[in-house]
């Protein structure tokens, strides 16, 4: 039992320290952690573990998803110039298309199929208007689809947008506070003492592990001005925290 | 190297552990083999179905296989010479006619390139048919042996693929276990049998009255002739007409990719495991689990908030706005295990997203922990761990691929590398199955 929850502790602190990489892969685990896992029969470990309860949460992002995605998604017609299981043939495609100078030329996968798609119309006579374009460039082979469409937002909309980051970007810089970075929240104190212990070896700033609205969060850091900490951000993003971001928080 | 008898693998039944009883029944097999040669075993012609449509050479059957359902567009092309006829003319089509595009309109299929036009209406059965057996058509880029059937219905068009079971194999066993090793050469065989089993169990059950049997992992994956595969195709020449049959019937087989070290009994494989130590067994030789040297034996993934939203939009069809509304609003996902069996793998799970709550059960659990590009959890063989740095972050760590019933495919690989034959690999999966020489 020690030794599960040893294991157990080292294996977090090995995510956390993953965290930010989008693909976790199990073949960059330390050996010692993996041979842990691959002894043990997998009930036990579950029976073990017992984690089958989680929570995720979000604060909602609406500023980022706007920036990611200037269009909607709606119900239309592309004109479709390749479907198959082939992905380089797909890109193939693609890049033909592509150097007739049209523009949205999309490749996606759907259905087990790569596929090419041009156009984004939400009637299929427009889409006709394309194919035959298509043809007289001598492109053959391409056919009218019902499809997911791009609709580009509204200039209000974006110019909306705009305004609401510009408000958000301007915000007071507040007498008595600085700037941290926070890389991890947790309910287990014991969770954030690890990561701090951990970090503070590895990271030229100070670390420090508070307790903040009844979550204990691991803060590195701290800097009289937002762009010192931005600076410092970027290279934890880079390192190993994607998803760190800033925080203010009250001297002493 | 077979002769036509039936082998019968399952003479030790013995109900105390699986391991034990694999070595016992090792050992005992290799014995029964010296005596194999003068020795017959009752029972082998009774699991021939007569009622079966039989073809080619020495009654192998041929198999329909549906590659399409409903076809909305397709390109289609061919090496070698395919005949097309029709009532008012017989076609030669070949390299040269190109490639045709292929869809559905009304109630027409519609084959047309700038060369060639064909409207084929509803209801007919459009076939096109080989003139040497080294012909290939080549649908959505991929090329098949055999004939190629277009059914024209009012609501929509069936593609089939009508080939001998042997040849079909060539287009299975290559997409169902790795075939790149010299070493994994008995687990090749042993996957040969247990895909011929599969197909000549859904030629006694037929899917419907169209066609056999599906060409994805609804039934087993085939696709055709895109990979050429020699270990695969002397494991198939060499165990021609050969499958698993439970003395009187060929039940419906199971295997899967990886069991991480666990399989699930099933009423024609572990029974004689479960009857000890309940409904699962190890999957363990040698004090080493088989299936390790899999790539899905142990992972771990990582799956976003914003990515499990969007399967669930996609899994109960939620409108698109409620989902982004809860992403630009901010939401709080539960993610609860409901039901485990006893070896572990998840049953039911339940979601709940505010105030609203999605069971979740079988393959639908990992379809809803798909990734971002939609490639569905390896298995249902997990649980969770904290997400460390982010509350928007779940991450799993798992066992095996696949659902974790009948043989193991890495395990079979493991058992190979151990040095073990396809007949001890399968009577170690199958114990309650006999080989039978079923043409
Ligand atoms: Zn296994």
């Amino acid at each position: 039992m020690q030794r599960h929850l040893r294991f157990s502790i080292r294996i977090l602190l090995f995510l956390a320290l993953w965290g930010g990489w989008s693909t976790p892969a199990y073949s960059q685990m330390p050996p010692d952690l993996k041979q842990f896992l691959e002894s043990r029969s997998f009930p036990e470990l579950i029976n073990t573990y017992k984690r089958d309860r989680v929570s995720l949460l979000t604060e909602g992002k609406r500023a980022k998803i706007i920036a990611a995605q200037p269009y909607t998604v709606e119900k239309g017609y592309r004109c479709q110039a390749f479907a198959g299981t082939q992905q380089e043939n797909s890109q193939r495609v693609a890049e033909q298309l592509r150097a007739l100078q049209l523009d949205s030329v999309y490749v996606i996968y759907e259905n087990s199929l790569y596929k090419v798609q041009i156009g984004n119309f939400d009637n299929r006579r427009d889409a006709e208007i394309l194919l035959d374009k298509l043809r007289y460039s001598k492109v053959q082979g391409v056919w009218i689809v019902e499809a997911d469409v791009h609709r580009p937002k509204s200039i209000e909309e974006q110019q909306a947008f705009q305004q609401q980051q510009l408000e958000e970007q301007q915000f007071e810089e507040q007498p008595g506070y600085y700037y941290a970075i926070q890389v991890f929240a947790t309910n287990d104190q014991l969770k954030a003492a690890q990561l701090k212990e951990t970090l503070a070896g590895d990271l030229d700033q100070p670390v420090e592990a508070v307790n903040q609205a009844s979550s204990w969060k691991v803060l590195v850091g701290k800097f009289n001005d937002r762009s010192g900490a931005e600076e410092y951000l970027k290279k934890l993003k880079r390192e190993k925290f994607a998803d760190a971001w800033i925080t203010q928080v009250p001297s002493p | 190297m077979m002769n036509d008898l039936c082998i019968d693998m399952a003479m030790n039944r013995s109900p105390k552990s699986f391991r034990a009883g694999f070595r016992k029944r090792a050992v005992l097999f290799r014995w029964f083999l010296f005596l194999l040669a003068g020795k017959m075993v009752l029972g082998c012609a009774s699991s021939v179905p007569s009622a079966m449509e039989t073809a080619g050479k020495e009654g192998e059957p041929n198999i329909r296989v549906c590659l399409v359902e409903n076809l909305a567009a397709a390109t289609l092309g061919f090496e070698g010479a395919y005949i097309l006829e029709l009532e008012e003319a017989r076609y030669q089509l070949d390299k040269s006619i190109g490639t045709l595009n292929a869809s559905f309109r009304g109630t027409d299929l519609i084959l047309k390139n700038d060369r060639r036009y064909y409207e084929l209406s509803a209801p007919q059965t459009v076939v096109f048919k080989p003139s040497a057996s080294g012909d290939r058509f080549i649908f959505n880029d991929i090329p098949y042996a055999g004939e190629l059937w277009f059914q024209v219905e009012e609501g929509g068009v069936t593609v089939v693929n009508k080939l001998p079971v042997e040849t079909y194999l060539l287009g299975v066993v290559p997409f169902e276990i790795p075939t790149n090793q010299h070493e994994y050469q008995e687990a090749i065989y042993a996957q040969a049998i247990a895909a011929r089993t599969y197909a000549i169990y859904r030629l006694q059950n037929p899917i419907n009255s169209r066609y056999d049997i599906y060409s994805d992992v609804q039934d087993q994956v085939y696709q055709g002739m895109l990979k050429k595969a020699p270990l695969a195709e002397d494991a198939i020449t060499a165990t021609r007409g050969i499958i698993l049959a439970n003395s009187s019937r060929v039940d419906k087989i199971f295997f899967h990719s990886t069991c991480g070290g666990v399989v699930e009994a099933t009423p024609d494989t572990l029974t004689a495991a479960s009857a000890g130590s309940g409904t699962f067994a190890y999957d363990l030789s040698d004090n080493d689990y088989n299936c390790k040297v899999s790539p899905y034996y142990r992972w771990v993934e990582v799956r976003t908030l914003e990515t499990i939203l969007w399967n669930l939009q996609k899994e109960f069809r939620l409108d698109s706005l409620l989902v982004r509304d809860w992403l630009e609003t901010g939401c709080k996902l539960d993610i609860q295990i409901a039901k485990r069996r006893q070896s572990g793998r998840i049953e039911e799970m339940v979601m709940r997203v505010e105030d609203q709550l999605f069971p979740v059960s079988g393959f639908r659990i990992r379809r809803v922990l798909a990734d971002q590009t939609g490639k569905v959890l390896p298995s249902n063989f997990f649980f969770f761990t904290e997400s460390p740095g982010s509350w928007e972050k779940l991450y799993l760590i798992g066992a095996g691929a696949g659902h974790g019933e009948g043989m193991c495919q890495w395990g079979a690989i493991g058992l190979a590398l151990k040095g073990n034959s396809y007949k001890s690999i399968l009577g170690f999966y199958y114990p309650n199955l006999s080989m039978v020489k079923f043409y």
